[in-house]
C-alpha cells in the first residue's frame, strides 16, 4: 500500500500529492487516517466505538457511509476494498 | 563598461507586475538574493512597466527601452550593442515569449560580444509551440486538449463547431479567451489577431484543477530542478495568484518526459489541467520562468540564481526541492514614482536608479504623517 498522501492538522487535512485540502470532523479524521494505516473496516468501527463512545449500530452505519463517501471522492488507498 | 568578474551585469526583460504579471522582476528579486553584488539591467519595451519604478528587492539598477520585437533582430542587435557599450553586459535572461525568435537569430552575435544568454534551442522552442503541442503530447503520451489553427474566423468557427462550445481562442504566443458562441469567437479572433497577428488557435476547454511546474532543463534531456504547484487563486486572465507546493509522482513524470523529449535547456513552465477522475492534460509549455518564480526562490529552490551562476561559470549547487505545503499568495502593492522618472525613460530611452531619484523608505514613512497633519 502506498504511503498516505495526507498531512493531518486539527480538523483539517492537506493532500500533499494533489494539493487539495479540506476541513473534517474528529470522526472523519479517525476514519481517513485509519484507512491509510491499513486498518480493516471492522477495526475502524471498533476504533469509533472506543474513541467516541457510540453504539455498534451507529458505528457501523456511520463508518460505512463515510467510507463510501471517501471512495466516491477517490480518497481511499488504491485497491482498497474498505467501502465495498 | 560597468561589469567586472566579481560584479556581473545581468539584463532581464519582462518587468511588468500588473494584472498579467511578467516574470522579470521576480527573476531579479531571486538573483539579487544570491548575487547582491551584480548589476541588474532592465530590458524594457514600455515606459509604464511597473518594475521600472520599484525600489524594492526587484528594482533595476538601470533600464533601457528597446524596440518592440516586431522591429526584428537587426533593431534588437543595434540596441543591444548600445546597451552593451554602456553597461558591459555579462548575461541576458529573457522572460517574454515574443523576444525569443529575435534573440535566437542574434545569439551568435551576442556571443561574439561576450554576452551569454539563457535561451532554449530553436528546435525545442518550436516543438512546444501551441499549434504543434498535440504532436508533442502524442510523442510523450501526455493528453493535450484538441487544438486547431486558422488564419480566418470562418475556418476557426468550423473547428470550434467540431470541438463544441465553450472553447478557448488563443494567440500563438499570448492571450487566451473562453468563448461560448460564434459572436464571441469572432470578437476574440479579431482582437487577438490585431494585437498578435495570425494564426489564431481554437482549443477544447478542459475543466479541472490546474497545476503548474516551473523548472530548469539541462539541454541534454535532464531535469535539473523543478517546483510543482496546484493553483489556488487565479486572476480573471487565469494567472496564478496563489498556489501550494505538491509532490505528485504523476506530475513529476510528465515534466520529466517532456523535458527529455524536448532536450529542453533553461527555464520553463508547464501548465496542466486535471479533470475530476481524469488524467492530467497538457495546456501549454512556456519557454521561460513563470511570474511566481520568486516564491520557490524564497524557500530554498532558487532556480534563477542557479541558471545565472551556471551560465556565468560561477560555483553553484543544484537548488533544493521546495517543501511540500509551502504556499504563495500574490499581494499587490502600490509603488511610488514621480513623473520625472517617466519623463526620463521616455525622453532618454534609459533610466538609472540612484540615491537622488529613489525614494528612501524613511522618506515615504515620514511623508504620510506630514500630509495628514497638513489636511
Amino acid at each position: 500500500m502506498p504511503a498516505s498522501p495526507f498531512v493531518f492538522f486539527d480538523h483539517f487535512v492537506f493532500n500533499r500529492v494533489n494539493g487539495m485540502f479540506f476541513s473534517l470532523s474528529d470522526e472523519a479524521a479517525l476514519i481517513l487516517q485509519a484507512a491509510w494505516d491499513q486498518q480493516s473496516a471492522d477495526e475502524i468501527k471498533d476504533m469509533m466505538i472506543a474513541r467516541f463512545g457510540i453504539d455498534r449500530g451507529t458505528a457501523i452505519r456511520d463508518t460505512q457511509q463515510f467510507l463510501a463517501k471517501l471512495r466516491d471522492l477517490d480518497l481511499l488507498p488504491p485497491n482498497s476494498n474498505l467501502s465495498s | 563598461m560597468k561589469h567586472s568578474p566579481s560584479r556581473p551585469v545581468i539584463a532581464v526583460s519582462g518587468l511588468h507586475r500588473g494584472e498579467s504579471p511578467q516574470s522579470g522582476s521576480a527573476v531579479i528579486e531571486s538573483l539579487r538574493a544570491r548575487l547582491p553584488e551584480a548589476r541588474y539591467i532592465g530590458i524594457s519595451y514600455d515606459s509604464l512597466e511597473t518594475g521600472l519604478y520599484s525600489c524594492d528587492r526587484d528594482q533595476v539598477d538601470a533600464a533601457y527601452l528597446f524596440p518592440y520585437p516586431v522591429a526584428g533582430p537587426g533593431e534588437l542587435l543595434t540596441r543591444m550593442q548600445e546597451v552593451h557599450e554602456a553597461e558591459g553586459l555579462s548575461l541576458i535572461i529573457p522572460t517574454l515569449d515574443s523576444e525569443l525568435d529575435n534573440l535566437l537569430t542574434v545569439q551568435s552575435s551576442l556571443g561574439e560580444m561576450g554576452i551569454k544568454i539563457i535561451i532554449p534551442s530553436r528546435r525545442s522552442l518550436q516543438a512546444r509551440a501551441k499549434p504543434v503541442l498535440d504532436l508533442l503530447g502524442k510523442r510523450t503520451d501526455v493528453p493535450v486538449p484538441r487544438t486547431f489553427t486558422a488564419n480566418d474566423p470562418a475556418t476557426l468557427a468550423d473547428y470550434a463547431a467540431q470541438i463544441g462550445y465553450p472553447c478557448y481562442v488563443k494567440g500563438a504566443l499570448y492571450d487566451a479567451r473562453l468563448v461560448y458562441n460564434y459572436a464571441q469567437l469572432h470578437e476574440a479572433f479579431t482582437t487577438i489577431c490585431a494585437v498578435w497577428g495570425p494564426p489564431v488557435l481554437v482549443q477544447e476547454a478542459i475543466y479541472g484543477e490546474e497545476y503548474v511546474v516551473g523548472g530548469v532543463g539541462d539541454g541534454k534531456g535532464g531535469l535539473v530542478c523543478q517546483c510543482a504547484m496546484r493553483k489556488l487563486l487565479r486572476s480573471k486572465l487565469g494567472k496564478a495568484y496563489g498556489g501550494v507546493v505538491i509532490e505528485d509522482p504523476a506530475v513529476n513524470d510528465i515534466a520529466l518526459r517532456l523535458v527529455k523529449e524536448l532536450k529542453w535547456e533553461g527555464p520553463f513552465e508547464i501548465e496542466l489541467v486535471k479533470p475530476a477522475g481524469g488524467e492530467h492534460h497538457l495546456f501549454e509549455i512556456n519557454p521561460r520562468f513563470p511570474a511566481w518564480i520568486s516564491f520557490p526562490a524564497k524557500i530554498g529552490c532558487n532556480m534563477p540564481a542557479y541558471v545565472a551562476e551556471h551560465a556565468l561559470g560561477l560555483t553553484t549547487a543544484t537548488p533544493s526541492r521546495a517543501p511540500v505545503g509551502k504556499m504563495f499568495f500574490r499581494h499587490s502593492e502600490d509603488v511610488v514614482a514621480d513623473i520625472a522618472d517617466v519623463a526620463r525613460i521616455i525622453t532618454r530611452g534609459e533610466t538609472e536608479h540612484t540615491s537622488e531619484n529613489a525614494l528612501p523608505a524613511y522618506d515615504a514613512q515620514e511623508q504620510w504623517p506630514r500630509m495628514r497633519a497638513s489636511q
